[in-house]
């Protein structure tokens, strides 16, 4: 059987992308296809300030929608973890934010990614990161690790977004907080577009 | 839960993400509504808070 135009390789042909694997893998396939590509969104998100304090090449790495550190008012000696933490802007102002005695933990399932982000955070002195590799639906961390999860535009692309929130409420401590910025759709996208699998990762 | 800020996004906002490839682009400016085009979609920022523990 063939496979429909358009369709990502790893869905089995004749099938849609309900697959959870297949989701992934076409989200992972185009985060990985834009590493290092710029944005241009982070001055829509962040203000002048904000952006003084993180690398350019962070900035132009910006995949963000939204800005969740400003959301979540972090605090000094809290500790932070950031899902899906890409380029690295938003764990590098949430460690600003946590200093002194905090930390911020970056978490994303690309290498490449992390090795970004850890790069950008070198160039600024920020030392009190922590990269982990992993996904958001399986957090490597114990119970009760962090006081706030912040993430940024990263749960939409989730094909189990209620195992995020169960992984997030694992991790926070009681009293933890959880700042997320998403995109949502509030009119039906037609189904040419909503069955596109770059969809997915958009 | 805190509901924060929102914004609009439309297909030119959209077009700013390297995620957003050409062929998508394309395909959402074929079939979605001129009228449409400046908000396809939103984001917003809620912030939840983990309940204390009971003691």
């Amino acid at each position: 059987m063939m496979r429909p135009k358009g369709a990502h390789p790893a869905a089995p042909a004749g099938e849609d992308l309900i697959g959870q694997a297949a989701i992934k893998e076409a989200v992972r396939q185009a985060y990985r296809d834009v590493v290092g590509k710029g944005s241009g969104v982070a001055s829509r998100l962040y203000d002048p300030d904000e952006l003084a304090l993180v690398p350019a090449g962070a900035i132009a790495q910006a995949l963000g929608v939204g800005n969740p550190v400003r959301a979540a008012k972090l605090r000094p000696e809290e500790i932070v973890i950031d899902l899906g933490c890409g380029g690295g802007i938003d764990t590098i102002l949430a460690a600003r934010a946590v200093a002194p005695g905090g930390k911020a933990i970056g978490l994303d399932m690309l290498p490449e990614m992390l090795e970004r982000a850890r790069a950008h955070a070198a160039e600024v002195g920020a030392t009190n990161i922590e990269w982990l590799h992993g996904e958001m639906e399986a957090i490597p961390l114990p119970d009760e690790t962090a006081d706030v999860a912040i993430s940024n535009g990263v749960v939409n692309l989730s094909p189990r977004k209620s195992r995020v929130f169960a992984e997030v409420h694992r991790i926070l401590r009681p009293g933890g907080r959880f700042a997320v910025a998403d995109i949502l759709v509030d009119d039906d996208l037609p189904p040419e577009v909503f069955t596109n699998p770059a969809a997915w990762a958009g | 839960m805190q509901r924060g800020e929102e914004l609009p996004f439309g297909i030119d906002d959209c077009a700013r993400y390297p995620v957003f490839t050409a062929e998508l682009l394309d395909l959402m400016r074929r079939h979605i509504p001129r009228e449409r085009w400046e908000r396809v979609a939103r984001s917003a920022t809620f912030t939840a808070r983990k309940a204390e523990r009971q003691s």
